[in-house]
């Protein structure tokens, strides 16, 4: 290993071991968030609610099925798909929003990943209260299956704690990669299931099985559905969480050193 | 472990941004695509080479002047110092922790009043509660602000921002610290003050690198001083041996010297 990639390798560990530090710089970005208007967050929310009514009551209406099940559904998928997608689009600005910081202190900056990851989680504990206004509303049936929303959130985890390493540092190389992943994300929130299932439309189920994030919003939404996601799903999700993580930290050693000429 | 900090053969070049293009993906992909057809020469980055082969090392009790005139590449070496930069060739080794005053008054929040500034940085830095409390205190007795301090630094004049930074980071300690020409902002009796606590601060600390153009302020603090020209060191030596070369030399470019190899 090079010096520089021992430095960098240095930062990443620092970073992480700074769990006060991290958890800091979110508290006071959702502090911010808060501060800005009255509702803060919460106007997210409720424009994912209504996003979520208006497509499960369209979805149900095309495929003929249960409303309340679909509701549940959509609710659930949106919550995680929401938060898999913006931690992949506005990863690419983590070290340009926190320039000044990376150029001041003697801090390592893997800081400000750790920040946003849990940032991104404390979003999604926003988004899953229209979720569970949907389970109460419609009932979920009580289920074991539910534990396994806390593996699958592990696993989620560490999969954006790799993309967040990757894209981090080509963002600020590339400023371009951002509008690039978005409309790939808008392209796949239609060709992923989130308000069709990959069952009901047997000839598209391949397009499912060979998409890393149908398998990483899996983990996630069927415990939340009080059912137990695929073998293919467990192994599928931890292949992108491995491969993410070592893609990320390869790119980090390699590029920590000319962040500051980029950002 | 005794600290030291060497750069052995360092090179500085960084790209200089000027457009949009030369951050593009879509650019960088359609010129290897086409064997440089379509674009050529990464869309005109331009490349400063700002420092060329430095060989410094600095051990215990060093106090290290850097002169030279603007854009000689003083600035970049000491943020090549203090790991703000990484030499794009050659070696930096480092053994100690440290701690840089380059640039004043960024860094802060500015809707984030003086205060929250202060502890929010000092709890990055690992400060416990009660340590965040008495070293926020002492920060704020030191600069003065009174009312100002509760009140968001997007209030504050330039001055204020910049006495705010200060007092932050020379509140947080470091075995190497490396200032560069900060002096200069701020009113006679802030910087009569700042100077006595850099005075302090260099006290505590084992190796002290500070760039300035003041003779007065380079001889308070530092023994040696490297004079910087075209990122080369051309010169070395105490002080005012140094600096009566460097006065003596005018605007003129100085005689051609290959770097020397400073060790103090």
């Amino acid at each position: 290993m090079k010096l520089v990639q021992k430095q960098a390798m240095e930062d990443l560990i620092l970073g992480a071991k700074n769990v006060r530090g991290w958890s800091l710089l979110a508290q006071d970005d959702l502090k911010s968030r808060y501060a800005r208007t009255v509702l803060g967050p919460f106007w997210m929310v409720l424009a994912q609610a209504m996003f979520v009514g208006a497509l499960a009551f369209w979805s149900s209406r095309l495929t003929g099925s249960d409303i309340g099940k679909q509701m549940l559904y959509v609710a659930a998928g949106m919550a995680v798909w929401t938060t898999i997608s913006s931690s992949i689009s506005d990863s690419c600005t983590i070290m340009v929003r926190a320039a000044s910081f990376v150029s001041t202190y003697q801090l390592p900056i893997s800081l400000h990943i750790h920040r946003f990851v849990l940032g991104q989680f404390i979003m999604m504990a926003h988004l899953l209260s229209v979720y569970i206004l949907a389970a109460v509303v419609f009932k979920v049936p009580l289920s074991f299956n539910f534990l396994l929303f806390i593996p699958g959130l592990a696993i989620t985890y560490v999969a954006m704690i790799g993309w967040s390493l990757a894209l981090s540092m080509y963002g600020a190389r590339y400023r371009d990669i951002a509008p690039l992943l978005s409309a790939v994300l808008g392209a796949l929130f239609i060709l992923t299931p989130i308000f069709w299932r990959r069952n009901d439309i047997p000839s598209a189920s391949w397009m499912a099985d060979i998409n890393p994030l149908f398998h990483i919003l899996q983990i996630t939404r069927a415990p939340l559905l009080g059912e137990a996601p695929t073998l293919h799903n467990w192994v599928g999700a931890l292949i992108v969480a491995v491969l993410s993580l070592a893609f990320g930290v390869y790119t980090f050693l390699n590029r920590r050193k000319d962040i500051n000429f980029w950002i | 472990m005794t600290n030291f900090i060497e750069l052995a053969g360092v090179h500085m070049r960084y790209p200089v941004i000027t457009s949009g293009k030369q951050q593009s993906i879509l650019g960088h992909v359609a010129r290897n695509a086409t064997f440089g057809l379509i674009r050529k020469n990464n869309a005109g980055l331009k490349i400063v080479h700002a420092l060329r082969g430095i060989n410094l090392k600095l051990g215990p009790k060093a106090r290290l002047g850097v002169i030279g005139r603007n854009g000689s590449g003083k600035s970049t070496l000491l943020k090549t110092m203090a790991g703000v930069l990484h030499p794009s060739a050659g070696q930096l080794k480092v053994e100690g922790r440290i701690n840089s005053i380059l640039t004043l008054g960024a860094g802060l929040d500015p809707e984030k009043t003086g205060r929250e500034n202060v502890v929010m940085i000092l709890s990055l830095y690992g400060f416990d509660r009660a340590r965040v409390a008495s070293v926020s205190q002492e920060i704020e007795e030191f600069i003065e602000l009174d009312d100002f301090f509760d009140m968001p630094v997007r209030t504050y004049s330039s001055g204020m921002s910049v006495r705010l930074s200060f007092g932050l980071v020379t509140a947080i300690d470091g075995d190497i610290l490396i200032i560069d020409e900060v002096l200069g902002a701020g009113d006679a009796h802030f910087m009569q003050r700042a100077s006595e606590r850099i005075e302090k601060l260099a006290e505590n600390a084992s190796i002290m690198v500070f760039a300035s153009h003041s003779r007065a302020d380079l001889n308070r603090f530092c023994a040696n001083a490297i004079w910087m020209h075209a990122g080369k060191i051309v010169a070395s030596g105490p002080v005012d041996s140094v600096f009566d070369a460097y006065e003596a030399n005018g605007d003129g470019a100085p005689p051609e010297v290959d770097n020397i190899r400073t060790s103090f």
